[in-house]
């Protein structure tokens, strides 16, 4: 467990105060970087506070999509502007998009969504999928639902990302705790381990590249002499 | 194991009423009775909690403590410190 970094790929704090407490939190249980949904002057802002935490803050945006031209406008209008973009999908049509769109970082499947997951939509999938833990945390129902989700991912050998989706210090679980909870829904815990952190360290480490300048596509990178 | 917020009181067997009814929802009667969970100490003050299971039951004990969000009517979570093979390595490394 130690030499692993973990990041909390999505935490939403509702003014800089809140943040900032979620920052300390996120340190004590041992987190290394956080992605943050927030306006960018509230980002700068928490980004100057928490200078001495040894904590990477990153900025995310997350989309709520109905169709497919929703899912193309958002990447346009995003991927530029953020390290990281998630969708949330609201219909099937939508989702099948953006789980392929090279330019959507993550797609958060979230089970209280009227949408159903199936297998034809996890087979053309090239993102990662996201999943909330304030969804497991919020009623029986959704972590039944997340449990089949956990499933198809397994056979289907996908890639997973888990976070938390706080908006309060309370929301926050440690990586560890995390992790127990996916392994617990039915992923080897040693993939729930690399959903906390290759798998999203792997997303920044590439988004950072892009947006640089250092990475012109998926494979071309720049190299200087 | 301990509670956060750290200032909130929160009574005992509030906490320990939690844990086993969010482990029972989580993996059943039979998974209970798998995981054997048993409340070893509680700490001066409650701010800390030992609790023994069976060793390979040990991550979905966790699992459990982790989908807990509310005890006695107060919005909290528990977070685990640490996890040890022996009571006694346990309370050495806490220095109890």
């Amino acid at each position: 467990m130690g030499k692993r970094a973990f990041v909390d790929f999505w935490i939403r704090p509702r003014d800089v105060d809140v943040a900032k407490k979620m920052c300390e939190r996120a340190v004590k249980l041992g987190y290394s970087a956080l992605v943050v949904e927030a306006s960018k002057p509230m980002l700068e802002e928490l980004k100057s506070d928490v200078k001495g935490y040894g904590l990477e803050l990153y900025s995310k945006a997350v989309v709520s999509v109905r169709a497919r031209s929703d899912v193309l406008e958002a990447a346009v209008k995003f991927r530029h502007n953020h390290d990281v973009l998630t969708m949330q999908c609201l219909t099937r049509d939508a989702a099948l998009v953006a789980l392929r769109d090279g330019r959507v970082d993550t797609v958060a499947l979230r089970p209280s969504d009227l949408m159903t997951f199936d297998r034809h939509m996890l087979s053309v999938t090239r993102n990662s999928i996201e999943l909330m833990l304030v969804d497991a945390i919020s009623d029986v129902a959704a972590l039944q639902k997340m449990r089949s989700l956990v499933r198809f991912i397994d056979i289907k050998g996908l890639s997973v990302v888990f976070s938390s989706s706080a908006s309060s210090p309370v929301e926050q679980r440690g990586p560890f705790e995390a992790a127990c909870l996916i392994n617990a829904l039915g992923l080897n815990f040693e993939r729930s381990l690399d959903a906390l952190s290759t798998v999203p360290l792997n997303i920044l480490f590439r988004n950072r590249a892009k947006l640089s300048g250092k990475m012109v596509q998926e494979g071309v990178w720049f190299v200087e002499g | 194991m301990k509670p956060f917020p750290e200032d909130v009181r929160l009574d005992k067997s509030d906490v320990w009423k939690a844990i086993q009814s969010s482990l029972r929802s989580l993996v059943g009667t039979l998974g209970y009775a798998d995981a054997n969970p048993y409340l070893i100490r509680v700490q001066k003050n409650l701010n800390g909690l030992v609790i023994r299971c069976d060793s390979k039951q040990v991550r979905t004990l966790v699992a459990a403590i982790a989908l807990i969000k509310d005890i006695g009517g107060e919005n909290v979570s528990l977070d685990v410190i640490r996890v040890s093979g022996t009571l006694k390595a346990m309370l050495k490394k806490l220095k109890y």
